[in-house]
């Protein structure tokens, strides 16, 4: 494995040379979005939540039953957080103003379409760029012009936990992931259906370390949070098995037993066939290579084996 | 078997006259207690106890489950039957000053597929998290067996059904079997506890444990001459450890996390009675016992530095460098259970002591400095170093006859992977972004043939919103893998692994949301994925995957909502084999056979929620449908191989539901619901499959058969 050695530091060059040209060559038209920036200010002021309760009483009501509405209200520690309503949109004293001129705006209203999404969500992120956020900029979801408005709302309780703007987490997830939506339906399924997982059980959707938003670094390490035994490390070990389990499996739903992308013997013959019975056509009738679990009849210890036997994976 | 069959049906009339008389009495108790709660004066919101705001909801009911429900698939990872249910329980204390909470939450109590949350902590400060789940796999309800566990992972037969030769398996399979079900079940319990001393720092520790217990179908063969299956115990204990530490300011952020895996398998091995076995092994060497070892106990650690620091000229880097380390040093079982034959070469060690060390880093750098274009560039490394010895082993194997003369080493596998790319985000107008990306991969795997895996992608997309009610999404990515250089040690030297071979690549997607009034939306979707291996004279050559999507919802007066959905997924793959009936391959294209296999899957959806009277009465109705097709074509154009289609297989699920729902009272609901599931399957590879197929096999005859039930339940939700 020398040349893990040689790969890494090339690709460690590399990326600090596109380091270099990401960070400089746009630095030359910084200063003018920085000019930019400072004169779109609009030097409104806080006004205080109870001038916005005033009109808004019914929001304001719905808003306090939330976890965020209670922490705003009782237990707010930062200096954003006890501004309460502005927190999130905005100082209010010009839209107060223009209120009594009989016209809205100068607030962030969090309507679709209103404002980027970039805008949306950089509220948001004024206090929730950690944790589990860390990932979200450059993320998927974020380069796809997500805002965090599309999958949260936080005015009232629609979903019993993590405001969601659907009642379930796979409906809010489903809004764009139809196929998905579709997969879980399929013969062979884990149980997201049932209630019993949900998408965020493996991805983070705020964008991850891992591959695919995966909260482990691999889907391999994503697969052992709850089939460790998979894990091993064995003494005989399928190449296949420790490099990707979506190598054979289909993890969002299949046609196939055991989320199988392929039947077996396929499956298996796709790598397998050069001689003796894996190379076989094998007929469907009454061929127990092709009947039941096919291939790993036999070869039950697939995923790897600790047997001293079981290079063969018989054992 | 007939007698079974026979106590089996009587069981099953004794248990629906029971199942009958439950549900009478618990309807009568639900009405009654419906009527209570409908006139009872105690039905504020937000009540007070104790000085606490005190909120919750109940909802329970009584189903009745009717049809032919007696399939695996049916209950596969629910717990649906006939008599009174919990579905939910939720209660919710705030102290009156709103800073602390305390909140219970249960689902599907007493089921097997239960649920219990409590959450307790003082808002922005701490929280506590306790759960317990319990969740059920059933793989088959029609597995029958003769063996008869003896503790320890050991199944013996009964004394009469030793000694069995040649097809004596069919009289085995057939009489003196007792029905064992095949399922998982996990009971997990957690507790997670959160902490912000100061609003930067962050401390939180999660801890859970798991049981998992239960029986899955394992088929030990005997010297590759004929498999006996039976089960495989599971006795597993999981305990997951995390500990984490974050400290975040508004310019940068560090984050460290431990994380610490245990696995524990109460069981090293499986042993199977031989029924084949006539007592002595003689020159055949018929083993008396078939033994495998099954998961070894292993533990993980893993070390997670988190970084994230905004740079100037709107320049942000966060990455991730984690070590894990991966140890298994379970005792090693012995070459054989055959205690027959000798095996004078003894183990090189008492365990594989198995050591992994993975090392991952994930860069990434965004910048948003010049107006409209956004910026980032990513760097990912995974390096797994497998530090296992590579010993000499002398297998015994299938417990046949003789031990082997020559070793054989295990082979630890090592490998690397990483990537480095580049991507813009150019917003070309205020309603249109352009995405390019450049991506370049590399890989090397020490067992594999191919070494040094280069691979380049090129990605591009479009966001466009030319109008507040349109949005247009196509998007492209090409990406071509070539190796370095190809050391094949197969036996057939025109064979590449497709997973390791060169690789040319496409994928597309369009998608196309239209929202032209408030009240209607529908989209349309596409994708594809083309992957082409040129270099494959054997083995997998292409594969295609197409899916089509549509949705649409309409609301044509606020009180009736429509909406319908059709999604089809096609898969296609071909690949070439040639039937090589000895172990040296010869070049010989009248040998050659190929087969191509398509799996299509349509599903539809359709449904409709109408508000009868506001407050009062609404109804829901809902239909899906997934059929799926799969197709196996075979043929081998210019010789003698026999290769044949192999019967289409079918599968469909549909699931018909109605609701109707009434609020006597504002916080009291209740529910009249019906449901017709139906699952079908018309599949050869189980329909065909028998305890005996004639080669002195034996198999458990474990099956997922189609259902059909019909489900209606009466329901209460009571809110307080």
């Amino acid at each position: 494995m020398g040349g893990s050695r040689r790969d890494l530091l090339l690709m460690v060059v590399a990326f600090s040379l596109i380091s270099l040209l990401v960070v400089f060559v746009p630095q030359a038209s910084a200063a003018e979005t920085a000019k930019n920036g400072s004169a779109a200010a609009s030097g409104a002021t806080y006004v205080g939540s109870q001038v916005c309760e005033g009109c808004h009483q019914e929001q304001a009501a719905q808003f306090a039953r939330t976890v965020m509405g209670k922490v705003f209200a009782n237990a707010a520690r930062t200096p954003l957080e006890q501004r309460g309503c502005e927190a999130c949109h905005g100082p209010g004293s010009e839209y107060v103003k223009q209120m009594e001129s009989g016209s809205v705006g100068n607030v962030i209203t969090f309507r679709k379409g209103a404002e980027s999404a970039a805008k949306y969500s950089a509220v948001c992120l004024q206090c929730h760029e950690k944790g589990q956020r860390l990932y979200w900029e450059g993320g998927p979801h974020e380069s796809a012009g997500l805002a965090c408005t599309n999958c949260h709302y936080v005015m009232k309780n629609i979903s019993p936990k993590d405001n969601f703007v659907k009642k379930t987490q796979l409906d809010t997830c489903f809004q764009c992931h139809k196929l998905k939506r579709a997969q879980i339906q399929f013969s062979s399924h884990m149980p997201l259906r049932e209630g019993k997982l949900v998408c965020s059980s493996c991805h983070n959707p705020h964008g991850s370390q891992g591959p695919h938003q995966l909260w482990q670094n691999t889907v391999n390490d994503n697969c052992y949070s709850c089939h460790p035994e998979r894990r091993g490390p064995f003494l005989w070990e399928h190449p296949p098995v420790v490099e990707n389990c979506t190598i054979c499996h289909r993890p969002h739903g299949s046609n196939n037993p055991f989320l199988l992308k392929v039947r077996e013997p396929r499956l298996c013959q796709q790598c397998h066939n050069s001689t003796r019975h894996p190379s076989e056509p094998y007929a469907y009738n009454n061929d127990t290579r092709v009947l039941g679990r096919g291939c790993t009849q036999c070869h039950a210890m697939i995923h790897g084996s600790n047997s001293p036997s079981g290079e063969f994976f018989h054992r | 078997m007939r007698n079974q069959r026979l106590r089996t049906n009587r069981m099953g009339r004794m248990e629906t006259m029971a199942n009958r008389r439950v549900g009478w009495i618990s309807v009568t108790l639900l009405v009654l207690f419906g009527l209570f709660l409908w006139s009872s004066p105690v039905l504020a919101q937000d009540s007070e106890f104790l000085g606490q705001n005190l909120s919750g909801s109940v909802d329970f009911g009584i189903g009745n489950v009717s049809g032919n429900t007696d399939s695996s698939k049916f209950n596969e990872y629910r717990d649906l039957k006939s008599g009174p249910f919990i579905d939910d329980l939720n209660l919710n204390l705030d102290n009156k000053a709103g800073t602390r909470y305390f909140e219970l939450q249960g689902t599907d109590l007493g089921m097997t597929d239960q649920n219990y949350q409590v959450d307790l902590g003082r808002y922005n400060y701490y929280s506590v998290h306790l759960e317990f789940d319990q969740t059920q796999h059933i793989l088959s309800n029609t597995a029958t067996t003769s063996f008869i566990p003896q503790g320890n992972g050991v199944y013996l037969l009964p004394p009469d059904k030793t000694g069995l030769t040649g097809n004596a398996e069919t009289a085995l399979a057939a009489s003196d079997t007792h029905g064992i079900d095949l399922s998982i079940n996990r009971y997990t319990g957690k507790f997670e506890f959160s902490y912000n001393p100061l609003p930067q720092w962050n401390f939180q520790l999660k801890l859970s444990t798991e049981r998992e217990k239960g029986d899955r179908a394992l088929a030990l063969d005997d010297r590759f001459s004929y498999t006996i299956e039976n089960v495989e115990p599971i006795q597993y204990w999981i305990t997951n450890l995390s500990a984490s530490a974050e400290y975040s300011r508004e310019k940068y952020d560090v984050k460290f996390v431990y994380g610490l895996s245990i696995f524990k398998d109460d069981l090293d091995s499986v042993t199977f009675q031989n029924p084949q076995f006539t007592g002595t092994n003689g020159s055949t060497g018929t083993p008396d016992l078939l033994r495998a070892a099954l998961y070894p106990s292993n533990v993980a650690h893993t070390f997670s530095l988190t970084g994230a620091v905004r740079l100037p000229a709107k320049t942000r880097f966060v990455g991730t460098a984690s070590y894990s380390l991966l140890r298994q040093n379970a005792d090693l079982i012995p070459y054989t259970s055959n205690s027959y034959i000798s095996t004078p070469q003894g183990l090189p060690e008492s365990s594989a002591n198995a050591k992994v060390n993975n090392t991952y880093l994930n860069f990434v750098l965004t910048n948003q400095a010049i107006k409209n274009l956004g910026l980032k560039a990513h760097f990912r490394y995974f390096n797994r170093e497998n530090n296992t010895p590579s010993e000499a082993f002398y297998p015994v194997i299938a417990d046949g006859a003789t031990q082997d003369a020559t070793p054989t080493y295990n082979r630890p596998i090592s490998f690397y992977d990483q990537s480095i790319g580049l991507e813009g985000d150019w917003h070309l107008q205020p309603w249109a972004t352009w995405s390019l990306g450049v991506e370049h991969n590399t890989s090397d795997n020490s067992d594999l043939e191919a070494r040094h895996l280069r691979e380049n992608v090129a990605k591009t997309s479009f966001n466009l919103n030319p109008t507040d009610w349109l949005q247009i999404r196509p998007s492209y990515e090409v990406g071509k893998r070539v190796a370095g250089s190809y050391e094949n040690t197969d036996d057939n030297p025109l064979f590449q692994r497709w997973f390791e071979s060169n690789l040319t690549y496409q994928k597309g997607g369009l998608t196309v949301n239209v929202t032209p009034w408030d009240t209607v939306s529908f989209s349309l979707g596409t994708t594809y994925e083309f992957d082409s291996y040129p270099h494959d004279t054997y083995g997998l050559q292409k594969s295609r995957v197409n899916t089509y999507t549509a949705d649409v919802s309409y609301t044509p007066v606020p009180r009736l909502g429509l909406y319908a959905n059709y999604t089809r997924q096609e898969t296609r793959s071909r690949q070439e084999s040639s039937s090589q009936s000895s172990g040296t391959f010869t070049f010989d294209p009248a040998t050659d056979w190929y087969a191509t296999i398509k799996d299509f899957t349509d599903t539809v959806g359709v449904g409709a929620n109408a508000v009868l009277i506001p407050d009062k009465l609404d109804a829901g109705v809902s239909y899906s449908l997934t059929s799926d097709r799969t197709a196996q074509y075979a043929s081998n154009p210019i010789g003698s191989t026999v290769a044949d289609s192999w019967p289409v297989i079918k599968y469909k699920i549909s699931e018909l539901d109605t609701s109707l729902r009434y609020k006597p009272r504002k916080n009291l609901t209740t529910k009249l619901a019906y449901s017709y599931q139906k699952y079908r399957e018309d599949d050869f590879t189980q329909d065909f499959w028998t305890p005996n197929m004639g080669d002195n096999s034996l198999f458990l005859g474990a099956t997922a058969p189609s259902y059909a039930a019909h489900i209606i339940a009466l329901s209460l939700q009571y809110s307080f």
